[in-house]
């Protein structure tokens, strides 16, 4: 492990703006957080607060007055959302990246990031889970370790590697044999890099083997959510479906058909609406 | 998922999960990408200039939310019916609908999991053998994704899973 620190602190850095998503899950952990917090932390990024304003001002929101002010846009949006959006829009920055080592687009990737963050996020609402919030930001970030991954071996002799490999083998654990660390522990390191909480890093490391983990439902729920965007076709790359889904987790946070339709009906409310602004956000910055 | 986007031109139609789309005018193509465990149907009346297509997501409703809904794209047992239902209005006839179906994988969890894409491949199979519906090209099944495009011009369906070009239907 002591190698793959190394060779993370060695890769080039992955952005910046993770000290906003570090600072905001810190936060927002705190259910009394202000309006005033927010606007601070907003402020610091003219691509976020873009972002806000043109979110408030959408005709989804309903207004009949356009806002132009980020506290009114604040107000507006309400928290829930703006934690959702500020996460988005920080994450983007950081794994928004093509992944053509693992034969994913930019987009794809990030659609798949935005599936997995609204899915977990769902379904830690329907557990009261007591941080959804957490849970849409594990979700966010579950693979983020392919882009360090892709960055330590190389795009293209990833690439190679995975078009080689038998479409039977379970991803994280050919990652392992193939190459001595997964994308799920170099996501877990990266995260803690970052200084995210340990809770989220954990969740990262043990998403694609749910059962290995000692605090699981968390963790369960990002296993479940990544499962689901696969099975829905959102971010397959090179590697198709070779995937195992952990029937332990499925039993404990019961799992099933069901959940799968209300994941599908929480993608059709929020998908669109994150992943727009986010692109557009990017292409005014 | 959402409503089906159309480019510019108007020539390129993408579908999304739990989306359908029908047309009429011989113009343009139909995508939808990245079928994993859902199905993609496509209909197409060279006669009439019909085409359509339906990416479902899961075979039945089951929640509370979803159940007694009629034209819900995300269900096998709504969306089927409700891609037939568009055609016909626009003016195709079931003897000269052509049928394809591409997705239906699944995860690797051998005679385990949710099995979702042999469910929604049982439940379509099933539809449309009780309403005498043929398939003119079909590749269903295994563990990997599959984009699909129709021709509306021709009503030619052409595939790519894995990168492999694939034609599924052609005159």
């Amino acid at each position: 492990m002591g190698n793959l620190k190394d060779k993370l602190k060695n890769i080039e850095q992955l952005d910046a703006n993770v000290e906003v998503l570090a600072k905001i899950t810190s936060l927002f952990a705190n259910d009394e957080v202000s309006s005033d917090e927010i606007e601070a932390i907003l402020l610091t990024d003219v691509g976020l607060t873009t972002s806000l304003l043109r979110v408030a001002n959408s005709a989804a929101r309903g207004g009949s007055v356009q806002v132009k002010s980020l506290h009114d846009a604040i107000t507006r949006t309400g928290m829930k959302d703006i934690r959702r959006l500020v996460v988005a829009h920080s994450g983007a920055s950081a794994i928004g990246k093509d992944l053509e080592g693992y034969g994913v687009t930019k987009d794809e990737a990030w659609r798949a990031a935005v599936a997995g963050a609204i899915a977990a996020e769902g379904m830690a609402r329907r557990r009261n889970f007591p941080d959804p919030g957490m849970a849409f930001i594990a979700g966010l970030l579950r693979d983020c370790g392919k882009l360090a991954m892709q960055q330590i071996i190389g795009g293209d002799e990833l690439r190679r590697a995975i078009t080689d490999k038998d479409p039977t083998d379970d991803e994280a654990v050919w990652e392992q044999e193939h190459f001595g660390f997964d994308h799920c522990e170099a996501g877990s390191e990266l995260a803690r890099l970052w200084g995210l909480p340990e809770e989220l890093a954990v969740a990262i490391r043990d998403h694609h083997h749910p059962s290995d983990c000692e605090s699981q439902e968390l963790v369960d729920m990002v296993h479940c959510a990544d499962a689901a965007c696969l099975m829905m076709g959102i971010g397959i790359g090179l590697d198709g479906m070779a995937y195992e889904m952990d029937q332990g987790a499925c039993e404990r946070i019961q799992f099933d058909l069901s959940e799968m339709e209300l994941i599908g009906t929480d993608l059709r409310a929020g998908m669109e609406e994150l992943v727009n602004v986010v692109s557009e956000g990017e292409n005014n910055d | 998922m959402g409503v089906p986007k159309v480019d510019c031109a108007g020539s390129t139609h993408t579908i999304g999960i739990a989306e359908l789309i029908v047309v009429s005018g011989k113009q343009g193509t139909m995508i939808t990408h990245a079928l994993g465990s859902c199905i993609g149907i496509t209909v197409f009346d060279p006669v009439a200039g019909v085409g359509g297509l339906l990416h479902f997501m899961l075979d039945q409703p089951r929640s509370a939310e979803h159940k007694g809904e009629k034209a819900d794209a995300m269900f096998a047992t709504t969306g089927i019916p409700e891609l037939f239902r568009q055609a016909y209005a626009k003016g195709a006839k079931k003897e000269r609908l052509i049928v394809c179906a591409a997705g239906g994988a699944d995860l690797l969890n051998p005679g385990g999991g949710m099995q979702i894409g042999r469910r929604n491949l049982l439940m379509m199979q099933r539809l449309f053998w009780k309403n005498g519906v043929p398939l003119a090209g079909e590749s269903t099944g295994g563990g990997v994704a599959r984009t699909m495009r129709m021709d509306l011009a021709t009503g030619s369906v052409t595939l790519n899973a894995a990168g492999k070009e694939e034609t599924l239907w052609e005159i």
